[in-house]
């Protein structure tokens, strides 16, 4: 009887897990596509704007004689989908192009990597401190719902999520440096110059964690099970450790992969102040700039980002939670 | 579409109603009683009540009102109704700011006697707020660039509602539009939102109009999501198919049995756009890509006092900043507040 | 463009500007090494002990390619890294530097270069390369001549010297026949198309520096994949010349050390430069941080850095408080903005288009907005202590353009006309005039004008606001309804100015050689600011020059043409622009400078300047020059031991242009 058990339960495993990699596959076809056509349209559209973004600082000094010639050799008189065309062909050989105004005539690849590193960097370790920070606050608030911790950590998280970052990033940077001896400015190969950069990094996350830690664990602490395990007789201590965080914890594990990705994104603000060379920024910089092969090679890196960030946190979902079965939710849609 | 993610704000919901409950829990509940409060109890409600065939009668019919009940939950919730109370008063009063006598337009330049600007002139009996870098009275225009603000955001969030409560119905409906639209939705949600916020105000002009275009744009997203699950959920629940089978129609049971459980969701949703259209606006302008500097808002007027802060000028960002983090705030706890009190499950 | 103006206009990177300068004789010897002693001549501040200079900027470098690059904030950088034939002095005279000698042919059409015979070529690393020879130059120019090089700034070889043009259009394409020809290693030759007065100045664009054919065949690398380039071609090997620090040879003061993109920039004094004792500075420390303007003043003041930008926010702050013993006005740049009228307007109300067209054919119109704008109070945006020193009121700044020791400026009517136009009463029988013209002529009043400013462009948008209230309130809502909108941040120009839906626009135009013609280019045929498609024709370009006569007697009876007396600017302009006369072609000039202001065509309004700043540099021994690069030069120009007050620069100013005077 046991033995029919448990073949019974691996079948019905390696059914879950034909699922599983079925839907895996499907949802990597549906990135692609939507990776497809947020690409093109962005090119189309950039191919819209104004010509003075492709002839560099100088446009209004160059001869009309000039102008055709330079467009002419860059081969925007060719008519989009070649143009388009070329991108894609590049693109399948792993080249995203060259800058064409934010560095002149430099790999994009070669651009950027650097600045992944350091963003990513600086992220990452704001991201644990954000935890390290954030999910005890969010238990302690939630064990002390009501009194006066929760509501200090809840005045706090409000007061962070509502207050313009802007304006307190500057304020951190100014004061906080004022008779401390921390540096101003980044500096990569200052560790101490990385403190302030990275508390302003963390502030929001330590916010936004709290305030999720603090509901999933309230949502838990309601459950018929917490009630059994109280009836029991379970100290409160054991029941919140065992029980309450573990469980609400599962669902913070699946922001935290595209969370970690989109450090690399970097942070605009932090950046811009504390004058770290990473990508914060980057985008709006070479938009403005309207340096068009940029513009193209980062949306398709964030957008690739964004959509595998999604997808590991999914899978990870469903590899911590035993609970989740893709097939009674799929039924359900 | 991400199938375990739960919607955001539905998270936002249930925890109102896990506070309400673990409320009700403790306070039927009580986990241990002292000797004096078991002393203190009322010994007559030990003992056996009569059999009474009226009370029995009495059974199956309350007074129950939705609305009544919301209103009530809301109200006995103190910083809610100070913030709900002290938003009111603030937004009557930016509305009727202008008509009141004695207030300066939000763009006229004043000039000294000897004809140079009155620049950055500190708060005075004069000028309430002072005035900014070009002479401008700061107390007219932080009211002005509070109704702009305002303005952006009520649009943003009622065409969020009803784009994203139209596709929402549409979305959880029409079998043959659900795989359409949950690529669109994945495409869109894909890409983070500050980049299609960036990308659209880059492409389309800067201005109200694109500002408003490019918010909603991203904002009918969750929405939408919410909304065809709730449908996908609730349609098929037990009391919704024994209503159908007792004949009720469709109309009915989706007013008076699907619209309660989604009007606390809504109202949470536009609550919380209101303070995040606030703060894209000042992200954008942050940007460089926000509204004309001679148009007041909340997020030039930041922007322009952000500059300021290390001088004794720094007036010109605290008035503003202080207006932003206000309604930021009493939005955000009244909405929470209001999505508590609206859940009918927390009617008990 | 845009990017142009908002890099030359906004960016915090002031600190190029007040570079270097090649120590005129009167100049006290400093300190060997680096040592410095001895105080500034012209105020007295001792020199600092500390030659390691620290600034803050917020524009990155986007090349190294000095031959393609006409971004101001790699100009800076460069022009200390590679040396122009000929330089400045802090006076402002032409003076040696990679050419010893030069003779100009009788007819104008060779310029013949001795180089000198020490200037080498350096790695980034000190390592000696190679000297520098004639056939660098020879390279540098064939390079820019070939579109694919993709050159900014092209015209500005292709137009001077002989078979440029036809090799850029790709008329001929034996780079051979250029017109700069290495006689031998120290002998080099322009053949210019045309005699050319000014060809000097332009020789220290970026443009005509040299760079050695063998480094620049070096820096060729085989694409590990071959990439398709725009066109559709396969592109096997990639020139990575410019794209790096390391990408470059130096032959001038300094070498980089290290950068970093928006980290940081470091740059040494070379040792072995052949006129190293005129580089004071020792290492230059740039730290890249996005947001300068807000953080560079606190950082001055905790003494971390040497330098900053005090912008209009906190100015008051400075110049009343503690802080005022640093503040002081930065140098006048070259840069003219002008005050333009459209008279092609495109407005997308075609009344408010018709109306507005009507209007700005009339000349008393015109007039009462010349006379009427109070320029002193508008700029009070940009400058709210000093404003007057930013007016405008002629095209060409003075200190520009000198001839036998006159001044342009001083040239035919330009003193009085310098004076400016404001006249609120003249303003007001204008407007009178123009009032009872436009009705009689059934012209619906107020005429609508509509103007954008820049977001990018610092303080432009309140200066447009005290224009609407100053002129609206002179002249009377009824008379002219004048509305602020914002343009674009990113592609103003073309999103704004080509368009036309303008009435009123703020163009700034730099010089690109010390002539006063470089100033009427944007107004010429072939150029232009606000009436672009009404002087393409090649009809008007056949050198007859019209009159004033012949419009009178309908010559040209085009009924499309608006502005003729555009028409006769122009003409003026053309022939003032092939004189070679020096003294007659700045009085042709003159005359169509005159002729421009006085029916009110256009209107100078404002002369920039980078704002107030607190520098250590003392800024007068820098390299004088509005055109080209030098000025951004660091070359003889020594650290203080404080900035500037506003009093001290004053007197500092004073005491140069005496010196200059002499």
């Amino acid at each position: 009887m046991l033995r029919r058990v448990t073949l019974f339960s691996l079948s019905k495993r390696k059914k879950e897990d034909e699922k599983v990699a079925k839907y895996i596959v499907k949802r990597f076809g549906a990135a692609l596509l939507s990776l497809f056509i947020i690409i093109t349209l962005i090119f189309c559209l950039l191919r819209l704007m104004p010509i003075e973004g492709y002839l560099g600082a100088n446009v209004d000094k160059l001869s009309e004689e000039v102008i055709a010639a330079k467009l002419a050799a860059k081969g925007l008189d060719k008519p989009v989908p070649v143009q388009l065309f070329n991108f894609y062909r590049n693109l399948a050989r792993g080249d995203l192009g060259k800058s064409w105004i934010y560095r002149e005539n430099v790999d994009i690849v070669k651009i950027i990597k650097p600045k992944i590193k350091i963003s990513a960097k600086l992220g990452a370790m704001a991201m644990a401190l954000s935890l390290v920070v954030g999910i005890p606050l969010g238990a302690l608030m939630a064990r002390t719902k009501g009194k006066w911790p929760d509501k200090l950590g809840t005045g706090f998280i409000v007061f962070l999520q509502a207050a313009p970052s802007a304006v307190y990033f500057l304020f951190i940077q100014m004061y906080a440096t004022k008779g401390t001896g921390l540096p101003m400015l980044y500096n990569d190969s200052k560790p101490i110059s990385w403190i302030l950069p990275i508390i302003s990094l963390a502030l929001p996350s330590i916010a936004n964690y709290g305030m999720w830690m603090r509901r999933y664990m309230v949502d838990q602490m309601n459950q018929d099970y917490v009630k059994l395990a109280r009836a029991k007789g379970v100290s409160n201590k054991a029941v919140m450790m065992k029980h309450v965080f573990r469980n609400a914890f599962v669902p913070m594990v699946q922001t935290i992969p595209s969370s970690l990705l989109f450090t690399i994104m970097g942070s605009l603000y932090v950046e811009s102040i504390y004058s770290v060379p990473g990508m914060g920024g980057l985008l709006i910089d070479v938009i403005q700039r309207q340096d068009n092969t940029m513009v193209q090679a980062l949306v398709l890196i964030f957008a690739s980002v964004g959509i595998i960030g999604l997808f590991l946190g999914d899978i990870l979902m469903v590899l911590v939670d035993p609970r989740i079965s893709l097939t009674g939710k799929g039924e359900s849609r | 579409m991400s199938l375990f993610r739960k919607g955001a704000v539905m998270e936002k919901a249930s925890e109102g109603m896990a506070d309400q409950l673990e409320k009700a829990l403790r306070d039927s509940l009580p986990d241990d009683l002292t000797p004096e409060q078991v002393a203190a109890l009322d010994p007559s409600r030990f003992e056996m009540a009569e059999y009474d065939d009226t009370l029995a009668e009495k059974t199956g019919y309350s007074s129950y009102s939705y609305w009544r009940s919301t209103f009530r939950a809301f109200w006995n919730n103190k910083v809610a109704r100070f913030l709900l109370i002290a938003l009111l008063v603030l937004i009557a009063f930016t509305i009727i700011q202008p008509h009141l006598p004695g207030q300066r337009p939000p763009a006229q330049i004043y000039d000294f006697d000897d004809g140079s600007v009155m620049r950055n002139l500190p708060p005075s009996h004069d000028f309430w707020f002072g005035t900014n870098a070009v002479g401008q009275d700061l107390w007219a225009r932080v009211w002005s660039g509070t109704r702009t603000s305002l303005l952006i955001a009520l649009i943003v969030a009622i065409s969020d509602n009803v784009i994203g409560i139209t596709i929402g119905i549409l979305w959880g409906y029409v079998r043959k539009l659900d795989a359409f639209l949950t690529e669109v939705y994945n495409i869109i949600d894909n890409i983070p939102r500050t980049i299609i916020l960036i990308l659209i105000s880059y492409i389309l002009r800067p201005g109200m109009a694109t500002m408003i275009i490019s918010m909603c744009c991203v904002g009918w997203l969750g929405m939408a999501r919410f909304i065809r699950n709730q449908i996908l959920m609730i349609r098929d629940r037990d009391y919704n198919l024994a209503s159908r089978c007792l004949g009720t129609s469709t109309g009915k049971i989706m007013i008076k049995n699907l619209l309660p459980y989604m009007v606390s969701v809504i109202m949470l949703q536009t609550a919380l756009a209101i303070p995040s259209v606030i703060s894209d606006e000042v992200f954008l302008t942050y940007c460089g890509l926000g509204m004309p500097k001679n148009i007041a808002s909340l997020g030039n007027l930041v922007e322009e006092g952000r500059k300021m802060m290390m001088t004794s000028s720094r007036y010109q960002l605290i008035f503003p900043a202080l207006v932003v983090t206000f309604i930021t705030v009493s939005f955000y706890l009244i909405g929470n507040t209001f999505a508590d009190a609206s859940d009918p499950r927390n009617h008990v | 463009m845009k990017k142009y103006l908002a890099l030359l206009l906004s960016v915090v990177m002031v600190i190029g500007l007040l570079a270097g300068c090649s120590g005129g004789s009167d100049q006290p010897a400093g300190g060997e090494g680096g040592e410095a002693a001895g105080t500034d001549p012209y105020t007295g501040i001792p020199y600092s002990s500390d030659t390691e200079y620290d600034y803050l900027y917020s524009a990155e470098m986007t090349s190294w390619n000095y031959l393609v690059t006409s971004v101001s904030a790699n100009q800076k950088i460069l022009a200390n890294f590679v040396d122009t034939l000929i330089e400045y002095d802090n006076l402002g005279n032409i003076v040696p530097d990679l050419a010893t000698s030069w003779e100009e042919s009788e007819d104008g059409l060779t310029w013949t270069f001795h180089l000198r015979e020490d200037a080498m070529w350096y790695t980034a690393d000190g390592e000696e390369y190679a000297p520098v020879t004639a056939n660098d130059f020879v390279k540098a120019c064939q390079l820019v001549a070939d579109v694919n090089f993709d050159s900014d700034m092209p015209d500005m070889l292709t137009s001077y010297i002989v078979n440029g043009s036809e090799l850029y259009s790709g008329a001929i394409d034996d780079f051979s026949q250029l017109g700069v020809v290495a006689v031998d290693d120290h002998t080099l030759e322009f053949h210019l198309k045309n005699p050319c007065a000014y060809f000097l100045t332009l020789l220290t664009y970026g443009c005509y520096l040299p760079v050695n054919a063998e480094f620049y065949d070096s820096c060729e690398v085989e694409n590990p994949t071959p990439t398709i380039n725009d066109s559709g071609e396969e592109e096997l090997v990639t020139n990575e010349f410019g794209t790096d620090y390391d990408k470059i040879l130096y032959c001038g003061g300094y070498l980089c050390e290290s950068w970093l993109p928006q980290e940081g920039i470091t740059m040494v004094k070379n040792d072995k430069y052949f006129d190293a004792d005129k580089i004071y500075i020792t290492k230059i420390n740039g730290k890249y941080n996005a947001q300068a303007d807000s953080i560079a003043p606190e950082m001055f003041l905790r003494g971390e850095i040497d330098e900053c930008s005090v912008t209009t926010n906190i100015l008051d702050e400075w110049l009343n408080g503690d802080n005022a013993q640093y503040v002081h006005q930065s140098k006048s740049l070259g840069t003219i903005m002008y005050m333009l009228f459209n008279f092609n307007p495109k407005i997308e109300d075609e009344a408010v288009n018709n109306a507005y067209k009507a209007a700005v054919n009339n000349i008393n119109f015109r007039r009462s907005i010349q006379y009427g704008l109070n320029k002193e109070y508008c700029l009070s945006a940009y400058d709210p202590y000093y404003a007057k020193d930013r007016v405008a009121n002629l095209m060409v700044p003075s200190d520009f353009a000198i001839v036998n020791g006159k001044d342009y400026t001083e040239f035919g009517d330009l003193p009085e006309l310098a004076k400016g136009f404001y006249d609120e009463a003249k303003a007001k029988e204008f407007r009178d005039a123009a009032k009872a013209e436009l009705e009689a002529a059934g012209v619906p009043l107020p005429i609508q004008i509509p103007v954008f400013y820049n977001p990018s462009t610092p303080n432009m948008d309140n200066s447009f606001q005290l224009i609407e209230k100053q002129l609206e309130e002179l002249l009377g809502n009824d008379y002219i309804d004048i509305t602020v909108y914002a343009g674009p941040s990113t592609n103003f120009i073309g999103e704004v100015r080509r368009p036309g839906k303008w009435g009123l626009y703020e163009q700034g135009w730099s010089p690109d050689y010390a002539d006063p013609a470089t100033y009427f280019e944007p107004f010429g045929y072939g150029w232009t600011f606000g009436s672009q498609e009404y002087i393409e024709g090649e009809e008007y370009r056949t050198g007859y020059i019209y009159t004033e006569e012949d419009f009178k007697n309908f010559v040209i009876d085009d009924e499309d043409l608006v502005g003729t007396e555009q028409l006769v600017f122009n003409s003026l302009v053309e022939d003032a622009r092939f004189e070679t006369d020096l003294e007659t072609r700045y009085e042709k000039f003159a005359k169509a400078e005159k002729y421009a202001l006085e029916e009110a065509l256009l209107m100078p309004y404002q002369q920039y300047n980078n704002g107030y700043i607190a520098s250590k540099l003392a800024l007068f021994e820098a390299e004088n020059s509005m055109a080209g690069i030098c000025a951004s030069k660091y070359k003889g120009i020594h650290m203080l031991e404080k900035s500037y007050s506003m009093d001290e620069y004053e007197a500092a100013k004073a005491a140069w242009e005496a010196d200059k005077a002499n």
